[in-house]
């Protein structure tokens, strides 16, 4: 599991209670992949700072089902 | 051709199969007499803090700065060191006053504390009423001060609880997924 700040908020999809609850957007977009993974940050720069951080480790991985590009979009517009 | 028809009209109060029921009928009378009106709902008016408080209310009375001429008349009657002594037994400087009222006294003695001519009966008499008057005049003090410890200091009533309507904007940025980048969700 990836954390870059102890401060944020971790969370991965697999719980049990998951589908009890509504699903925001971006729980949607973790749900289903295996080591999905979202960091929430309250601001906006730590968010940035954190996925390009990420991403320039290798560590950015979009994970994709079938049906999924009907629903998310294409692949190659599914990294930032 | 096409014709829309509604349903059927049926006049309830001709119609052989209904009958009005009240509801009352079947209703035994042991439930009538076990009918109990409800309780009375508390009263959720905000209790005036100066109404029922009464060091606060007697503060808002303004305080008596005059004196009344009925009481003034009275302490001069009381006041007297021989009250069933007539003024003929007083001596030549008093017996050659008249006889006053209560009233015309009083403006002979404001004139005596004018003049603090003293060792006279009515300097007597003066002294006596300022003494009275001294005393009530204290007594008067007190009680407004005992009135007026504090200003009346009201209550501010309680601020609403705003947590729940709160919401914190979050971001996530989302690393493996079938989308990544930076997202915001509420």
């Amino acid at each position: 599991m990836y954390s870059l700040t102890g401060k944020s908020l971790v969370f991965t999809l697999f719980r049990s209670n998951c589908s009890q609850k509504s699903r925001s957007f971006v729980q949607t977009l973790v749900s289903g992949v295996s080591g999905g993974l979202a960091t929430g940050f309250k601001r906006y720069d730590d968010a940035v700072a954190d996925y390009f951080e990420a991403k320039a480790r290798g560590l950015v991985t979009v994970v994709r089902q079938p049906g999924d590009d009907d629903i998310f979009g294409p692949r190659s517009e599914a990294e930032l | 051709m096409l014709r829309i028809v509604g349903p059927p009209v049926i006049n309830y109060a001709t119609h052989p199969n209904y009958v009005q029921h009240s509801g009352e009928e079947n209703a035994p009378a042991c439930l009538e007499s076990q009918r109990v009106s409800p309780p009375p709902r508390p009263s959720y008016k905000r209790e005036d803090p100066i109404a029922i408080n009464p060091v606060i209310r007697n503060s808002r009375q303004p305080l008596k700065t005059w004196i009344d001429p009925l009481f003034l008349e009275e302490l001069i009657a009381s006041s007297r060191p021989f009250p069933d002594a007539d003024l003929h037994a007083l001596p030549e400087s008093s017996q050659q006053l008249p006889s006053k009222s209560a009233s015309q006294e009083t403006a002979a003695l404001n004139v005596n504390i004018d003049t603090h001519k003293l060792g006279t009966v009515n300097d007597v008499k003066t002294q006596t009423v300022m003494d009275g008057l001294a005393h009530s005049f204290q007594g008067l003090s007190t009680a407004g001060s005992s009135q007026h410890p504090q200003p009346p200091t009201l209550v501010a009533p309680p601020s609403p609880h705003t947590s729940y309507t709160r919401q914190k904007k979050k971001f996530y940025s989302v690393t493996v997924g079938k989308r990544c980048g930076v997202f915001s969700d509420w």
